[in-house]
């Protein structure tokens, strides 16, 4: 089955599925929300693999393609996670100063800009700094895993720095995409479960 | 041990997402645009001593 296209494809829209709808849940249930993450995190994923697979940094066969998708996928759900619910924390905790902003006739998306810009920093520390210790603090799944998997340490270190600039690139476009559309904000957000 | 030829798709790809995150980051002002960069060129810098340690 790992080496089907329509399997692997089938395993892919899954995880993405479930990753949306667990994002989702935790930014607040609503089928908007649903397809604001949904919309972010399938550009950034899809454009991070489209880059890799027209490079050739990752060979187009099933088996890759399963194995960096769901590692893009559950790293861009985390990073969704982070950006969507820090967005409407630091919202919520600094409303005086967004209304103030909006008092003094700034529009809802200039009220919370510089929240936003800080937010889309704070989801892409721990991605970044699990991209900046690799080695050192710890050895990354995919590398090892590929190791135990019989392939040479330079191709599995070669796959596992795709993985980290994939990480990368992916959870970015994500971050900013969510936080730019949740970003026009007129009144105070409710508190997340 | 391969060749640096072998690698050649691995730095487009890489360099190609490393460039688009930090447009992005750049382009939305956010601070400390370089970070996630300069972090995946310290990861594979890291990896690569790793790497050839494993596999001499």
């Amino acid at each position: 089955m790992i080496t089907s296209p329509l399997w692997v494809a089938v395993a892919l829209l899954v995880m993405f599925a479930v990753a949306a709808i667990s994002a989702t849940r935790r930014i607040g249930w609503s089928l908007p929300h649903l397809g604001l993450v949904s919309g972010s995190m399938a550009t950034g994923i899809g454009i991070t693999l489209a880059v890799i697979f027209a490079t050739g940094a990752i060979a187009f066969t099933p088996r890759y393609a399963l194995a960096i998708g769901g590692i893009v996928i559950g790293n861009g759900m985390t990073i969704a996670v982070l950006a969507g619910r820090r967005f409407k924390e630091s919202v919520y905790e600094h409303w005086e100063e967004v209304e103030g902003w909006l008092a003094l006739g700034a529009t809802p998306r200039q009220a919370t800009l510089d929240l936003a810009r800080r937010t889309v920093y704070s989801a892409l520390i721990p991605s970044t700094d699990q991209t900046k210790t690799t080695g050192l603090v710890t050895l990354p799944g995919a590398f090892v895993g590929a190791i135990f998997g019989g392939v040479s340490p330079f191709e599995a270190g070669r796959f596992q720095i795709v993985v980290l600039a994939a990480i990368m690139a992916a959870g970015s476009v994500t971050a900013v995409m969510i936080i730019g559309i949740l970003a026009p904000v007129r009144v105070r957000p409710a508190t997340l479960r | 041990m391969p060749g640096l030829a072998e690698f050649l798709p691995t730095f487009l790809g890489v360099g190609i997402l490393m460039a688009a995150t930090l447009a992005l980051l750049l382009v939305f002002r956010t601070p400390h645009p370089f970070a996630p960069a300069l972090a995946i060129l310290r990861g594979a810098i890291q990896l690569a001593a790793i790497s050839f340690v494993l596999g001499v």
